[in-house]
């Protein structure tokens, strides 16, 4: 009889923003199977915005993830706006479109960042996230904060970018090409990069469609939804660009398409630059009185899926009810599919090719002997196992 | 499958399923809600699964006066449209056929909402508690109180 080990990945981690457990069943090095508990973190938004009134709303979904954070506000934002059947100005559509762009290419360097230290580049880890600032001063400039940038509100946004600033804010995102493109030439180009990601943790078309996973996991097999595309909101339809998907179906494909959306993002920050130059300096703001009784639903498209948020209404200034669907949600329970037959070694790889809001896979503990209860590895050794891996095939190269 | 004409889906779903339909609300911006008998939803779900090709996005419970609504989101990607299927339950009784045998997808929504309201799924695979993981006091469900009745002013 084969004997099988436990490995628990988390719950808790210093660099964790939410706490989750995966348990990995493993036979020897290979991974039998995956459990997964949640709820460490759970604070219970939903009800709290019971609470609170739809403008306070913002504040408290803009927290749900600290990444992707304007994701949120712009979901609730789109069920808000179609409940109180407001259209916002095109200033304020392009504003929303140059923020939520801006953050897909700050998130997805991260990940960049994040995959290339679980594989053993820790030269591709400081370089992505040290380019990474230079996202978040942009952001800086525009919005004042780094992260959590309160742009948002019913009918519009809070703070205008005004037109001087654009030619100053190009200069910036100017700078940021070469060095995606420096990343992109390091991460599709490496063959040892190839031989660990490409043909590992598949998901296939079916799997996505069961699991309904959504977001650049999804389009990495082959399925391109987008919400931008598909369900037309802000700027999206008024500027030019491409769904990006690849066929791989394995981590490779989905480091594929998060790198190449990045440069449409810068495109479409450019196009909303120029575009917004032309509109009333100061016209971002459609006034909102009331809310009436009803139900809002909406969405958009974060650097990881689609968010979907739920709103019901009974026409007094607090949500009656307030569901909120997070990508993650969906797309970490694809890990039943991804890991399982899959070696210890990549199981890292692989559940950081999904971008679970990162933390998941950071919080690597302790694996402990199913039967004697004796701890073995930590997630040090994990790390280690899969840089191990990749020197050995560097050697082979 | 291609394009599906809105404007007839609400008389194509009554054709398809006459009295399981009890009303069609179509909403602006390409947003439908739909409600159904609670006994028909694994039929309907089938149906915009396998034949409409919709995706499923989340299923979402509410606490009513006169018991739970509980709601199953689905998407149209060709054509952007949220569709939700409603089904009231009661407030003694709150049962209703699971569909994570039908999609893998509704397996985690729907240990949630049983855990949050207290709505049991018939014949899901492991109905365990999600995200309190024993911390919480059985029989007791935080979401399922019905609404305030003091209504707030309405201005924002």
């Amino acid at each position: 009889m084969s004997t099988r080990t436990v490995i628990p990945i988390g719950p808790y981690h210093p660099l964790q923003e939410e706490p989750e457990l995966f348990k990995l069943y493993c036979e020897g090095e290979i991974v039998r199977d995956i459990e997964w508990e949640t709820g460490y973190n759970h604070r219970g938004i939903e009800k709290i915005n019971e609470s609170k009134t739809f403008d306070q709303v913002f504040f408290v979904v803009e927290r749900i993830c600290g990444i992707c954070s304007t994701s949120h506000p712009f979901a609730y934002a789109n069920a808000m706006e179609e409940l109180a059947r407001v259209e916002v100005t095109d200033r304020a559509k392009y504003i929303r479109t140059i923020i939520a762009e801006l953050e897909r290419i700050h998130s997805h360097l991260l990940w960049v960042g994040l995959a290339g230290h679980f594989l053993g580049y820790n030269t591709v880890f400081m370089w992505a996230w040290k380019y990474r600032e230079l996202v978040l001063d942009v952001f800086e400039k525009i919005t004042g904060n780094r992260n959590n940038y309160a742009m948002f509100r019913i009918g519009g946004v809070r703070r205008d970018i005004p037109n001087a600033h654009i030619s100053d804010i190009k200069k910036m995102l100017e700078a940021v090409k070469p060095k995606v493109d420096l990343l992109t030439g390091a991460v599709l180009d490496d063959p040892v990069i190839h031989a660990r990601t490409k043909g590992v943790g598949i998901l296939t078309k079916e799997d996505i469609i069961d699991y309904a996973a959504v977001g650049p996991t999804a389009r990495a097999s082959g399925i391109a939804i987008d919400v931008r595309r598909d369900d037309p909101y802000a700027a999206y339809p008024l500027v030019d660009w491409k769904v990006i998907t690849a066929e791989g179906c394995d981590v490779f494909a989905k480091a594929e398409v998060r790198l190449l959306e990045m440069y449409e993002s810068m495109s479409i920050i450019d196009q909303c630059l120029e575009k917004m130059s032309k509109t009333q300096e100061g016209d971002i703001y459609t006034p909102v009185k009331d809310i009436p009784p009803g139900s809002g639903f909406g969405r958009a498209e974060a650097p990881r899926g689609e968010v979907f948020h739920f709103v019901k209404s009974d026409g007094s200034n607090s949500p009656v009810r307030h569901k909120v669907r997070a990508p993650s949600y969906v797309n970490i329970a694809t890990f039943k599919k991804s890991c399982v037959g899959q070696t210890v070694a990549d199981a890292t790889i692989i559940l950081a090719a999904v971008d679970p809001c990162y933390c998941c896979t950071e919080r690597m503990a302790f694996a402990y002997d199913f039967f004697s209860g004796k701890q073995t590895m930590n997630g040090l050794d994990l790390i280690r196992i899969s840089h191990q891996k990749t020197n050995e095939l560097k050697m082979k190269m | 499958m291609g394009a599906i004409n809105y404007d007839i889906l609400p008389d194509m779903l009554r054709l398809n399923f006459n009295s399981d339909i009890l009303g069609v609300e179509v909403l602006q911006r390409r947003r439908i809600v739909v409600q159904i008998r609670k006994e028909s939803l694994p039929e309907i779900a089938n149906f915009f699964l396998d034949e409409l090709k919709y995706r499923f996005i989340i299923a979402s419970g509410m606490a009513t006066d006169n018991g739970y609504e509980i709601l199953y989101h689905f998407s149209d990607d060709r054509q952007g449209y949220v569709v939700s299927l409603l089904a009231a339950l009661e407030r003694n009784k709150p049962e209703i056929e699971s569909l994570a045998n039908l999609i893998s997808a509704a397996n985690w929504i729907e240990r949630e909402i049983h855990e949050l309201f207290g709505i049991k799924f018939i014949n899901h695979p492991n109905l365990t508690k999600l995200i309190s993981d024993g911390n919480w006091k059985e029989n007791e469900y935080p979401y399922a109180r019905p609404p305030r009745d003091n209504k707030k002013p309405s201005k924002l």
